[in-house]
């Protein structure tokens, strides 16, 4: 017959015997123990509370990502490439030093004219300059001659256009005026006709009116005379 | 030879191992997509952070796969899995010094999802309560809880006792139910 479980013992079989899997003794003295001990009891709430949450955890989707490259091409190939720059550089070095003379008399220096170049002098170097100088300045004299003759006869030809188009331009307005010009004069005159025909229309009206009031009068003298 | 294989049921660990080694991709994607997610859920929990999570999950995959040849075959492969990334993520969080960062903010983190609310707040809740703990209390719980090993799994995995490795568990789950407790202490005092 075993005797009841320290605290320790207790702990040891708690998981189990939240979980269902403990043999029936076991869970026996587990379950006396737990009846008088506070401290396993809450230690086996906070499993059983632990565990109930962990079930409810959601996996989470693993976001997209690219395992064949990960694993198998890890760089993209401008990366693998970078080994061809310092290969470049480690080149040139290389051919600078083979042409380069390095001497230590008179202190260290390092020479790069070996056999295919010529040393210039001082004043070689600064006639040289000067004639440079010279034949850059008469190049740049002779583009601006040219520029600017060029920029003449394109001002000429600009400004002939101009003024073809501006005549053009003034004859269509002179055509287009003398034709509202005519159109006016004839409207004019239709309306001069109709004045004329309305003046001479009302002084035969009127001449009518004055012969009417004539032999009225007349009419009027003669029965006084009687 | 694979198709034979998966023809007739899914291919076992042991089984993609070998192919993997013999040279074929096909078999070792089948391996990283097997583990993949569960690698990420762990790394997640344990980190708190989708970006270093997925940090952790390949660099732990691109360590298996360098060392898989050492694979012995003496032990689960889940195990071996496991307990690099046990490392890996050890590594991880010391190198980002955050194993306890969390112990100074007790009383800020609400950790109440864990027990109400949807997916996502009852995750982002257990990733709250986990973050408070420190990595190798952190590593017990996730362990047992959430990949269900054994203490002696544990044990091995950590390099640890398996006594040590429940009372790493009782410290973390004293420590998860004093948070609760502040948690609903400023529920009640708001």
């Amino acid at each position: 017959m075993k005797t009841e479980y320290s605290c320790e013992q207790c702990k040891e079989q708690l998981f189990d015997f939240v979980n269902s899997v403990l043999p029936p003794l076991e869970k026996q003295l587990v379950d006396q123990h737990l009846q008088h001990c506070a401290e396993c009891d809450t230690d086996m709430a906070d499993i059983w509370n632990l565990q109930s949450q962990a079930s409810s955890w959601r996996d989470e989707r693993v976001p997209r990502w690219k395992r064949r490259q990960f694993f198998f091409d890890p760089s993209p190939w401008p990366m693998r490439m970078q080994w061809a720059a310092s290969f470049a550089s480690l080149l040139v070095l290389i051919l600078v030093l083979m042409e380069g003379r390095i001497s230590t008399v008179g202190g260290l220096s390092i020479d790069f004219a070996t056999n295919g170049s010529r040393y210039v002098s001082r004043p070689e170097l600064m006639q040289q300059l000067a004639r440079s100088q010279d034949l850059q300045r008469s190049e740049f004299d002779s583009s601006v001659q040219k520029l600017t003759s060029a920029q003449i006869a394109t001002n000429q030809l600009l400004l002939r256009t101009v003024l073809n188009v501006s005549r053009q331009e003034r004859r269509e307005d002179l055509g287009n005026m003398l034709i509202l010009w005519e159109q006016a004069q004839d409207q004019r005159s239709m309306s001069t006709e109709e004045s004329l025909q309305y003046l001479i229309a009302s002084q035969i009206r009127d001449r009518r009116e004055i012969e009417v009031l004539n032999d009225a009068m007349l009419q009027v003298s003669t029965d006084r005379n009687f | 030879m694979y198709r034979e294989l998966t023809m007739f049921g899914k291919a076992t660990d042991e089984q993609l191992i070998q192919k993997a080694l013999a040279g074929s991709e096909r078999a070792w994607f089948g391996l990283v997509r097997r583990y993949e997610k569960r690698l990420y859920n762990y790394s997640l929990r344990m980190t708190g952070s989708p970006d270093d999570a997925m940090d952790i999950l390949q660099d732990v995959l691109m360590s298996v796969y360098r060392n898989l040849a050492s694979y012995r075959g003496d032990g689960a492969f889940v195990a071996w899995l496991f307990r690099i990334a046990s490392f890996r993520c050890t590594d991880f969080l010391r190198r980002r010094g955050r194993q306890f960062a969390s112990t100074d903010d007790v009383d800020v983190i609400d950790v109440s999802g864990a027990d109400t609310g949807d997916g996502i707040d009852r995750n982002k809740g257990l990733m709250g309560m986990m973050n408070l703990l420190p990595t190798e209390q952190k590593h017990v719980i996730e362990l047992k809880f959430f990949q269900h090993f054994t203490f002696d799994e544990i044990a091995g995995q950590l390099g640890i006792s398996s006594n040590t490795a429940k009372s790493r568990m009782y410290a973390a789950l004293k420590k998860m139910r004093k948070q609760n407790e502040n948690v609903m202490l400023l529920k009640e005092g708001a």
